[in-house]
């Protein structure tokens, strides 16, 4: 295909002149040629960058796995464009539990190692798949360093060898990968992120900071970048004028709304942070709840809607609505565990709602439960 | 933390204050300063148990 031709051309002009010497997996990696079909690659490309660059955020990995999907259908035989689409579907699985997604997940990098054996983003998604969705860390290793004999100057790829690591709690060798991940692509906001959290973990505060505040003046306009920063705060300083000056930060880059549907899973219902506290007296109108009810219920699964609605109206004072969103919250939630049964964040999660209506020795069993199935020994993440 | 806030809630703080000392203990997301704003844990604030452990992880 002509742009593929183009690429590789200007690609070696470029070597030739600088005087380079291209190794042979090099070479190979310009002249191949992913797909024939234009139309695909233009899915692909789209479907790529929020894969990359947008670990955690929801819309844009859905969107991501629609054009992911869209790049398989035209050109069944495109075996990076599957690879990537498990890539999608794993981080997808992870931000809200289903059983659908891990099963796309496995299938597509099967599917690309089926078509190129030798892909190493093929083996780069069953490594992530392994981490994310089994927990399986030596597969997900075995699978990473296939990887990364040929992609190691890759940085989401040595980003993900640090998570594993991460993960594992092999503390030094996920500091040494993540700041060579850092190296490699320091324009890439997520890997400071990233970074942030396992300094945060560490109780690295400062390094947390910088790395954080570095993805900030990177994506101003991400609210997890200042999810991430206001825990950073909140285990450094205890402080709610520290909190409120992240909260600040994060409003004039953010929209309101976004930015509480952010915290309110996380910084508000877990780490119990007022939302009034944190917005230095700001009610919580009506008008807000319309607005959130309007714009989040299609973008997010029922359960954490409800949960997410049940907080909101919990903060705000109305012990009606709360009970009554918590309810649907119990119902939403209890129906998708039956879906994905060993899901410790559903587990835990349903344990917190039971607790919060009053059914206790309900409450107290599937904390414990939630609490075996991702122990600290576990997972250090 | 769960755990925690779910003993909270029933009105177990005994056992509740025995996560937060597990959270502590070990290399986790929470410092004392996590505790020091959650409302959640209110009840336990006056506890001498509560304080105590406040004191002993402090940074």
């Amino acid at each position: 295909m002509e742009v593929f031709a183009v690429q590789e051309d200007i690609a070696t002009k470029i070597v030739d002149q600088l005087g380079l010497t291209l190794l042979e997996s090099n070479r190979k990696v310009l002249a191949s040629r992913p797909t024939t079909n234009s139309k695909a690659y233009d899915y692909y490309l789209k479907g790529i960058r929020g894969v990359r660059r947008d670990y955690w955020a929801l819309p844009e990995l859905t969107a991501a796995a629609a054009n992911l999907d869209s790049a398989v259908m035209i050109d069944p035989s495109f075996a990076l464009a599957y690879a990537f689409r498990s890539r999608a579907y794993t981080l997808l699985a992870f931000a809200s539990p289903s059983a659908v997604y891990p099963k796309i997940a496995r299938e597509s990098f099967e599917k690309a190692l089926q078509l190129q054996p030798d892909l190493s983003y093929g083996h780069m998604a069953a490594g992530i798949f392994f981490n994310l969705t089994e927990t399986d860390y030596d597969r997900a290793m075995t699978e990473l360093n296939l990887a990364f004999s040929e992609l190691h100057s890759d940085a989401d790829l040595v980003a993900n060898i640090a998570f594993v690591h991460f993960r594992q709690g092999r503390f030094d060798e996920a500091d040494e990968s993540f700041s060579k991940a850092a190296e490699l692509d320091p324009l890439n906001p997520a890997i400071h992120a990233w970074r942030s959290q396992f300094f945060r973990f560490r109780r690295m505060f400062s390094e947390a900071e910088q790395s954080v505040d570095r993805a900030i003046s990177l994506d101003p306009k991400r609210p997890y970048y200042y999810l991430e920063k206001l825990w950073g705060y909140n285990s450094h300083y205890g402080d709610w004028n520290k909190n409120r000056e992240v909260v600040r930060e994060a409003l004039s880059h953010v929209d309101t709304l976004e930015f509480v549907w952010t915290i309110l899973p996380s910084i508000v219902s877990v780490n119990g942070l007022p939302l009034d506290s944190l917005f230095a007296g700001h009610t919580l109108h009506s008008a807000f709840f319309d607005r959130f009810r309007k714009e989040y219920r299609q973008k997010t699964d029922a359960y954490l809607f409800y949960q997410s609605l049940a907080q909101g109206y919990r903060e705000a004072g109305n012990a009606a609505l709360t009970a009554v969103y918590f309810d649907s919250a119990r119902m939403g939630t209890e129906k998708q565990l039956q879906k994905v049964p060993d899901n410790p964040y559903l587990t835990s999660g349903l344990g917190i709602v039971m607790a919060y209506l009053g059914m206790c020795e309900e409450a107290v069993e599937l904390g414990i439960r939630g609490k075996e199935l991702l122990s600290i020994a576990k997972c250090h993440w | 933390m769960v755990m925690a806030i779910i003993y909270v809630k029933c009105g177990d703080f005994d056992k509740a204050l025995n996560e937060l000392e597990e959270l502590l203990s070990q290399q986790t997301n929470y410092t004392v300063n996590d505790f020091k704003l959650n409302m959640d844990l209110e009840p336990l604030r006056k506890l001498p148990r509560y304080q105590e452990m406040m004191r002993k992880y402090a940074p």
